[in-house]
């Protein structure tokens, strides 16, 4: 199903758990280096400028073959040439992973990504007509592609992306113009529900290699949930005809659970990530909570935007600094402040790898250890 | 705990019995680093209070009195540099470490409030007079000296964007009125040339004992400021842009041989992207522009795929050479 070498994607995964200790300064830079030249990385994964580059002119090139071909079709035949571009786009990028061992080297990346759009525009395309139609065709060809993206392609934005296009699929289903209110419910409960499957998947551990598109999903369909629970109870309590009668005229109780869920889901969230000693639930927490200074200035306008952003900014810098100083003293047992070295997801890529899938000398194997047996962080490495 | 790694490892003589032993007493304690989270959380804390600070003056200036908020800007700076100033490392030419994380932000915070004061007096008592060049050069004079004496790559990233404002109302004054940087060719070669005496003196201080360390800032701004010079020369000029396009390919190729001696990917897709840009510019609107309708469509159609591909082999290969080399 995974279209990259188990083998390469092991290696890789030793290499960053390699990286990861040498920051931490559990591994000598020699012995760091000695592993990675035992086990090396051959999968081509430049860094983020570079990454960028290639994502751009890859686009420039598909789109002017994609306009190449418009003109030679004469205009008429949009949802053919779309779903030949995706069929190329996808040949491109099954050749550049197994001839030439790219791994989110930004040609696959863009290449997966158009694929999934030209597919999907052309299936809406040639489909029919609606706009209704359209919507559904759409949405769900994109919640498909981006499953596919992120089971075969270990792409983390495909993998966010499907509880986001499903909730569009869901919102689909509704005949007319306009979403009704409780499709809004619907979608909480539906995500919740993914929410749930996403979460069996992670805790059983049987997908180790789709660690990282997991928690991206999991990510993506808690923001849902928020927002659509939120939105839903938010247009119960001001507009008239969804519950309330005018303005002013809402059910307290759908007023008492808006701020509720509004001001303690982010607070939540932070306490699971903080409990979990998670880096990545930590920094959903903060946007979350820092939407809170949007949601609070949207709806209750207490202060003029300018001194609640001297408020919250002064809040900001009293708590991050507090934070560091409690950090910086040890008083923790699960965080570190400490510039330059990166902890957080260590023990997710270590419990993954199989060293039984990478080749290298066997184990116990005396003769295969370098210098007779004298390497190693015990300070030996002059006959190395 | 994921013990079997670290076994494996062990016994294939890739770790030795202390390291494995401080490899699993650190996998038992596992702690999370937050380094980045608070620093953002602070950097996001900092930019609301000096934005809300500066729409809140603005809307109440009625209220509050240009000599109140003056002496507010004032007693802020002054507060800001006197603790700096104290928590300080001593002064010396090479990288002297930050204390801790609060004063790179207090001096920040007092690295911008330079700047506003300055053009505050400035704009409200005409504390220059007419002479609006000295209200630039003076805050440039003082962030340069604050960079070097604390040692802070930010106030030295705000001293050169001075410096290159400066330049330029100094050059031309209109611009107060009208910022309109393309409609002053004049302004496109002081901003070409900045830029490479930036570079030129980013290499010179690597050489020397003095900050050695700030290379990277007068890199950044000089690398910038030349490419993006050669370009709006380019697409300005009307008879003298092949002069552009070649300095514009010149200053590439320069960047291209430095990737290589520093094995940086970054200098390298920066001037690839530049100078695409410049050829392509060059290709669509001079060489193409003649063919009209379909023909043209076409011909630039085909011109970006090969181009695009060919850009794209030619990143890969330079990238590989790079990482080899």
């Amino acid at each position: 199903m995974i279209a990259y070498s188990k083998e390469s994607l092991d290696k890789r995964q030793l290499h960053t758990v390699i990286e990861q200790l040498t920051a931490n300064k559990l591994l000598s830079a020699d012995d760091a280096k000695n592993i990675r030249a035992l086990y090396p990385d051959d999968l081509y994964s430049p860094a983020v400028f570079v990454r960028t580059g290639f994502g751009v002119l890859t686009l420039i090139a598909s789109l002017a073959i994609f306009g190449i071909l418009l003109l030679m079709s004469g205009g008429n035949s949009i949802g053919a040439v779309c779903l030949l571009m995706g069929a190329v786009s996808v040949l491109g990028l099954e050749y550049f992973i197994r001839e030439k061992k790219h791994y989110h080297s930004g040609v696959d990346d863009m290449l997966l990504h158009l694929s999934i759009i030209y597919i999907v525009a052309g299936f809406s395309l040639l489909g029919g007509t609606g706009d209704r139609y359209l919507f559904s065709v759409a949405s769900f060809g994109a919640a498909a592609g981006c499953t596919v993206g992120a089971l075969r392609y270990l792409n983390r934005l495909s993998a966010a992306l499907v509880p986001v296009s499903s909730c569009f699929f869901i919102w689909s289903l509704f005949p007319g113009w306009g979403i009704p209110l409780y499709a809004y419910l619907l979608t909480a409960v539906a995500m919740a529900a993914l929410l749930y499957f996403f979460t069996r998947l992670s805790a059983k551990g049987k997908w180790p290699y789709h660690a990282g598109c997991l928690l991206w999903a999991r990510i993506a369909t808690v923001a849902a949930i928020y927002a659509s629970l939120h939105y839903h109870t938010y247009a119960i309590t001001h507009y008239p005809g969804y519950g309330a009668g005018g303005p002013g005229e809402a059910p307290m109780a759908w007023i008492l659970f808006l701020w509720a869920w509004t001001i303690l889901f982010p607070f939540g969230i932070l306490l699971y990530g903080i409990r979990r000693a998670s880096g990545a639930w930590i920094r959903v927490a903060m946007a979350a909570i820092l939407s809170l200074g949007y949601f609070y200035h949207r709806y209750l306008s207490v202060f003029d935007p300018a001194t609640g952003a001297i408020l919250l900014g002064l809040a900001l810098i009293c708590i991050a600094a507090w934070l560091i100083l409690w950090l910086q003293q040890k008083r923790s047992a699960h965080f570190v402040y400490e510039p330059g070295s990166q902890s957080d997801g260590l023990l997710v890529p270590v419990s993954l790898i199989a060293m039984s899938r990478l080749p290298g000398p066997a184990a116990g194997d005396e003769a295969a250890r370098f210098g007779g047996g004298s390497f190693g962080g015990g300070g030996a490495g002059s006959d190395f | 705990m994921p013990n079997d790694l670290f076994d494996d490892l062990r016994n294939r003589g890739c770790i030795s019995d202390e390291g494995l032993a401080a490899i699993r007493n650190w996998y038992a304690h596992p702690k999370t680093n937050l380094f980045i989270e608070l620093r953002t959380l602070l950097y996001i804390g900092v930019l609301l209070f000096t934005g809300g600070l500066g729409v809140f003056i603005y809307t109440h200036i009625e209220q509050l009195g240009h000599l109140t908020i003056v002496a507010i800007l004032v007693l802020l700076l002054l507060g800001c540099l006197a603790w700096s100033a104290k928590v300080a490392r001593p002064f010396a030419w090479h990288k002297v470490e930050s204390p801790h994380t609060g004063y790179d932000y207090t001096l920040l915070l007092a690295g911008l409030l330079v700047p506003i004061l300055a053009g505050y007096l400035q704009a409200q008592f005409g504390l220059f007079g007419n002479r609006w060049g000295l209200a630039s050069f003076i805050p440039m004079v003082i962030l340069f000296l604050l960079a070097y004496y604390f040692d802070h790559q930010g106030i030295l990233s705000l001293a050169i964007g001075n410096l290159a404002a400066w330049l330029g109302i100094t050059l031309k004054p209109q611009l107060l009125a009208n910022f309109d940087l393309f409609g002053h060719p004049g302004l496109i070669i002081t901003a070409f040339v900045l830029g490479l005496v930036l570079i030129a003196f980013a290499a010179f201080i690597r050489t020397t004992p003095y900050k050695p360390h700030f290379h990277d800032t007068y890199q950044q701004f000089g690398m910038h400021l030349s490419f993006l010079g050669a370009l709006a020369g380019l697409m300005t000029a009307e008879n003298t842009w092949p002069i552009w396009l070649l300095l514009l390919i010149a200053t590439g190729a320069w960047h291209l041989r430095k990737s290589f001696s520093e094995k940086s990917g970054y200098y390298m897709i920066v001037a690839v992207a530049y100078i695409y840009v410049g050829i392509s510019y060059v290709v669509s609107a001079k060489l193409l522009a003649g063919l009209h309708d379909v023909d043209g469509i076409y011909a630039n159609l085909f011109y970006y795929l090969i181009s695009g591909i060919t850009a794209g082999m030619l990143v890969h290969r330079l990238h590989r050479k790079i990482k080899a080399a």
